[in-house]
């Protein structure tokens, strides 16, 4: 399974629309803003590659990706971090069809768009990223790459990340970080690399668990590291050993908000692969971001609430909360565990609202959340609030921390499942008299 | 693929835009909307390769150490 298998899929749910007409590369960005589906471009102009964007911009098109409802993708994420499969090294892959190096190494070869006004440049949005480690092995996940010229990229190695470790070895012995960004992947792939496993664990290998299968790899031809076989387009980059010198960004975040100018470590593409039909896919931001985030975060939770020894029945991390920030999670409750719930939830770094609810409550219907907080609230004994917590510096409504310090923040918890005391006759519902008798179909014309 | 030459000439015009004070990489495209969007990359490229951009604290590219006097003065 590819994007193109992918692609396949969201045609056949109308979630895909298809531009017959040439498109400037300037307007990728806005079109795809435009759109409600998924967008491939056929042509864009000055470019033999076409271009799709916005392909996990829902969790709807997401759960067509995955096939499986969307309330079903986080907790099959935490089931697969459990039960890995290893990737395989394969011979040969159509990623490696047309193979680039020395002065053919151009990435002006492909349809870099600009997303944003404020941005540094084109970006490679949809880059996963396969690194390597002497010590720790491979290592799987998605960064973003500002286009610096045709041989040279920025990276946002900006967050405490595996891959940032990986850099400052390399850095202080002085040796580049072997990496291949495969671009154009599928979105199951992409969710599981987005999974933040300990540092030597391959996510590959969470790939893998979600297919039921491994994943295959191809070598890549100038460098020390592994490339999935299938992807459209692979860079064989290093990360040099110059340090965080370079101004990368700015760059409009999942948060919605366009993130600061950074200095950043500069990553010099050494071969780009391609299929020979290849098609280059954008992650249109903030949207393509969240939703991949979604199912990652949803997994944590589960993992969580797993250990706490607490029976979720479902998690929604809400795309308002960007992903990452909110949490709702429905319970099967045994005394106090409204409380212990959300203590848990709380417990992880990024999550800074939690509310937990009993199970009859649809969470993905945030009118029923609101329903059960209206409903089942006393705020002086169900909201717990937690000052000076680890928080994720991307928050902008946290006081200014200067780095290295890093931010605090407060952490906001609602347990609004019905209370222990509460007289049970007060919870009766409205039901409708003889509503499986008579059916309204039957009597319109 | 563009000659070098049109390269040159497009690289020039983008340092000329930024002479004039602080631009964004969409400014870029805007002011050069009738030219090669990838010529247009390989002339930022050069730029970016020569080291004669520098950035302000809004992310916006200027004119590298002396080209920036320049430009504060134009
Ligand atoms: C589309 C997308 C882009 C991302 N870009 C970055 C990035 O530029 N820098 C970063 O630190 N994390 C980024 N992330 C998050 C990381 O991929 C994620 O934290 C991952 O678990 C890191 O893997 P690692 O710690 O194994 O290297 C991005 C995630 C997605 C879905
Ligand atoms: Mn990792």
């Amino acid at each position: 399974m590819d994007l193109r298998a992918f692609l396949t899929d969201l045609e056949k749910a109308g979630e895909l629309i298809r531009i017959r007409r040439p498109v400037d590369p300037r307007h990728i960005s806005a079109l795809t803003a435009q759109s409600k589906k998924g967008v491939y471009f056929e042509k864009i102009r000055g470019y033999d590659m076409p271009v799709v964007a916005g392909l996990v911009g829902t969790m709807d098109r997401l759960a067509v990706g995955m096939h499986a409802p969307k309330g079903a993708i986080g907790r099959r994420v935490s089931e697969a971090v459990q039960k890995p499969i290893p990737p395989e090294v394969v011979k040969e892959g159509p990623c490696q069809d047309v193979v680039l190096t020395g002065t053919e190494v151009d990435l002006t070869r492909l349809p870099l768009p600009l997303q944003g006004e404020i941005d540094g440049g084109p970006y490679i949005s949809a880059g996963m990223t396969i690194a390597k480690d002497p010590e720790y092995g491979r290592n799987a996940g998605f960064y973003r790459f500002m286009y610096n010229d045709p041989t040279h990229l920025g990276i946002g190695l900006t967050g405490p990340s595996d891959l940032r470790l990986f850099y400052q070895r390399a850095l202080s012995a002085k040796r580049p970080v072997p990496m291949a960004v495969a671009i154009g992947t599928h979105p199951s792939d992409m969710v599981a690399v987005t999974y933040k496993a300990p540092v030597g664990y391959d996510e590959l290998a969470i790939a893998g668990g979600l297919w039921g299968e491994p994943l295959e790899l191809v070598r890549c031809k100038t460098i020390d590291a592994e490339a999935p076989a299938n992807a459209e387009i692979v860079l064989e980059c290093e990360i040099l050993p110059t340090g965080f010198t370079v101004d990368e960004g700015r760059f409009g975040e999942f948060t919605r908000f366009v993130g600061e100018l950074v200095q950043m470590p500069l990553v010099e593409v050494k071969a780009i692969t391609h299929r020979r039909d290849a098609i280059f896919q954008v992650i249109h931001m903030p949207w393509e971001n969240i939703v991949l985030d979604v199912p990652v975060y949803e997994a944590i939770a589960w993992n969580i609430l797993t250990t706490a020894g607490i029976e979720a029945t479902a998690i929604n991390v809400t795309t308002g909360g960007c992903g990452q920030f909110h949490v709702v999670a429905a319970i099967k409750k045994r005394g106090g565990e409204g409380k212990n719930a959300v203590l848990a939830l709380l417990s992880a770094a990024s999550f800074k609202y939690a509310v937990v609810v009993d199970e009859d409550i649809d969470i993905f219907d945030p009118d029923q959340v609101e329903w059960a907080i209206f409903s089942r609230v006393q705020a002086d004994r169900d909201v717990i609030i937690v000052p000076g917590a680890r928080a994720k510096p991307l928050d902008p409504s946290l006081p200014p921390a200067k780095p290295p310090a890093l931010p605090l923040g407060a952490k906001l918890g609602i347990d609004a499942t019905i209370p222990e005391y509460a007289y049970k006759e007060r919870y009766t519902t409205i039901t409708y008299p003889f509503i499986n008798d008579v059916k309204l179909e039957d009597y319109l014309d | 693929m563009p000659p070098p030459s049109e390269i040159d000439r497009l690289a020039q015009r983008i340092l000329a835009l930024a002479r004039r004070g602080p631009i964004f990489y969409y400014d870029i495209l805007r002011e050069l909307r009738d030219e090669d969007y990838r010529a247009i990359m390989l002339a930022f490229g050069q730029i970016r390769q020569q080291q004669l951009f520098g950035r302000d604290d809004k992310g916006c590219y200027v004119l590298a150490e002396t080209g920036r006097e320049e430009g504060a003065k134009a």
